[in-house]
């Protein structure tokens, strides 16, 4: 299986490259003062992260298409759960390398390592765990044509959707009615939540994929 | 032993169906896999490999189809429709394989890949339709294959690709625990080296035989109206009728000995029963 | 040992394989005792199929000509050189009848069919 994984970081290499120029042309472009009322740097960063673990991932899945790869990729001594396996591994692994690269890189920018950070961070680690959880399985039975399109609208759709809530003030970080310890509990068990879904999404995709016909 | 066993296998599509597909194939030898195209030939090898659901049995290697992504570290395979993602180049193709088969052998490849004349740093995209055969073949030969299995490998091709794709499955057998599945519509190439012949159509197995019981089988009647309908109706298996007289695809054991008959060479009997039903 | 298979005679490929290695045997090239070249190999060498050799081998030793055994391969077996003979005889019998039959459809007389022979004769003999 480790051929699978080399094969997708082949393939999305220039991509990735590329996504790590923005990264950290990201990082410098906000390390500029903001006011702490707005959402903190941080997290607009590690958004990206998540946009760049989903694109990437997508990518894979095009590029599979493209060249009827699974076919092939089923001629070899892998099983079909370990080719889905190998997806969700990457996609983990993309998000994981780009938050370890980051975590350090906190330091610098303004705000440092408030609460206010890691917790936004940890929120958007979530969804962006909740976000495979959901896209893997849909490609597989969609194919990704389909998806970008609903992706596409999802996408948007969410950042209006938090723009507008940003901007009617109604929901912020720091008016919320939690003390601190329930606000860690919440985060804490929304992140356990997304693993949780995330280990039931690859068995969905592993059934989808075992009925499919190639 | 054999190499595979297949039997009573089958696979419905809309508008086509495998049926009672039943065949073996012994050990140390080269089975050419024949029908015309859309006959089922590539459903039965998806079928082998398990890239497609089916009925019945089947057995590579001596293990049942539950084992098959574990047989497939001994089978190598080279299809028609799958290619190596176009963006990489072979060398990146090794390091993938080379993650994937406990029994690589990267010098082996390598070697292989020179022997083909195979660039190394070009992209796949711009390889020709033949070196994309020829590195799926290097790539089928380079870990511990037991079982080669070939899916119109040379269909489309120049002659000179054919010949070094046939030197390379004749070196291949010369282990006798080595074993050649080849499918193909053109049947001119592997006419001599088959050992096994197994004709497909419909979706349904004609027959399978070793290809000296075949010419012992089969033989072809040149004679006009009258003399073809004097043969018994049960040795009839095709008919050609011309302006100067008919030619028909006959069993040998069903007519008398005296009866002088040519020999049927495995195109013709595609061809003799492809035309259906001569009665 | 010359081994070739050629396509445009019509004859089958074991057949042709037979009477090469009879040949070989009768003129000696191929001492009794001596080893067979392996099935596979000659399979790859003329681009045949295995069970064709393997056909080939069987039938020259039920004709007595090679002894196979198990494990080691074939072997030629001491000839009785005056039955390989016969067999080529009867041979060169068959090839006259044609002969002879071709030459009556063509109207030539028992003369000109001498003649013919000599002319053949001569024309081998120089080639050789």
């Amino acid at each position: 299986m480790k051929g699978l994984l080399h094969k997708e970081f082949m393939l999305v290499g220039k991509q990735l490259k590329l996504g790590a120029v923005v990264f950290i042309a990201l990082i410098f472009l906000f390390n500029l003062p903001k006011d702490s009322d707005s959402f903190s740097p941080a997290s607009y960063i590690e958004a990206y992260t998540l946009m760049m673990s989903i694109v990437l991932t997508m990518s894979t899945f095009a590029y599979d298409e493209q060249t009827k790869w699974n076919i092939y990729a089923l001629s070899l001594p892998v099983s079909k759960n370990q080719i889905v396996r190998s997806k969700y591994l990457f996609a983990l692994i993309i998000l994981g390398l780009t938050s370890v690269v980051f975590v350090p890189m906190m330091f610098f920018l303004p705000g440092g390592f408030s609460e206010e950070q890691v917790f936004s961070i940890q929120i958007i680690i979530s969804l962006a765990l909740l976000f495979i959880a959901l896209m893997i399985p849909l490609i597989y039975r969609f194919g990704t044509q389909k998806f970008r399109v609903a992706f596409l609208a999802i996408f948007f759709g969410s950042i209006a959707l938090a723009f507008l809530v940003k901007q009617l003030n109604l929901f912020s970080l720091s008016s919320f009615q939690m003390d601190e310890a329930g606000l860690n509990r919440a985060v804490f068990f929304l992140l356990l939540l997304s693993v949780a879904l995330l280990v039931v999404s690859y068995f969905i995709s592993c059934r989808i994929f075992s009925k499919k016909e190639v | 032993m054999n190499a595979l066993e297949l039997k009573n296998v089958g696979k419905a599509y809309k508008g086509f169906a495998l049926k009672d597909v039943s065949f073996d194939l012994p050990e140390g030898y080269i089975m050419g896999f024949i029908g015309e195209n859309g006959a089922g030939k590539s459903t039965t090898i998806k079928a082998i490999l398990g890239l497609v659901h089916s009925e019945g049995d089947i057995c590579v290697l001596g293990r049942d189809k539950k084992e098959i992504t574990a047989v497939k570290e001994h089978i190598g395979v080279v299809l028609e429709e799958a290619t190596f993602p176009d963006q990489l180049n072979l060398l990146d193709v090794e390091s993938i394989l080379r993650g994937v088969y406990k029994t690589w052998d990267q010098a082996r490849f390598l070697a292989l890949a020179d022997t083909f004349r195979l660039d190394r740093k070009k992209k796949i995209k711009d390889y020709s339709r033949g070196m994309k055969m020829k590195l799926a073949l290097a790539a089928a030969l380079s870990h511990d294959s037991r079982l080669l299995i070939l899916d119109e490998p040379t269909a489309g091709l120049d002659p000179v690709v054919r010949d070094e794709v046939l030197d390379m499955l004749l070196e291949f057998i010369q282990q006798p625990d080595h074993t050649v599945l080849i499918s193909s519509h053109i049947i001119s190439d592997l006419e001599r080296v088959c050992d096994y012949v197994t004709f497909i159509h419909e979706g349904r197995i004609l027959f399978s035989m070793s290809k000296e019981a075949l010419s012992e089988e089969f033989g072809i009647f040149h004679g006009g109206e009258a003399e073809v309908a004097a043969l018994p109706r049960e040795a009839l298996c095709g008919l050609r009728r011309g302006k100067f007289g008919c030619e028909a695809l006959v069993r040998r054991s069903c007519v008398a000995g005296n009866i002088p008959l040519e020999p049927a060479g495995i195109e013709d009997i595609m061809v003799f029963y492809g035309k259906g039903d001569p009665q | 040992m010359k081994l070739a298979i050629s396509n445009a005679t019509g004859v089958p490929i074991y057949e042709q394989l037979k009477r090469q290695i009879k040949a070989a045997i009768l003129a000696g090239e191929l001492r009794g005792g001596e080893a067979l070249p392996s099935l596979r190999t000659v399979a790859r060498e003329l681009r045949i199929s295995v069970l064709t050799v393997t056909r080939a081998y069987t039938e020259l030793e039920q004709e007595g000509f090679v002894a196979n055994v198990q494990g080691k391969g074939c072997y030629v077996r001491e000839q009785d050189s005056d039955l390989l003979r016969e067999q080529f005889l009867r041979r060169a019998e068959e090839g006259l009848g044609e002969a002879i039959t071709a030459a009556w459809q063509a109207g030539l007389s028992a003369q000109e069919l001498h003649g013919m022979l000599d002319i053949l004769l001569n024309e081998k003999h120089q080639g050789e």
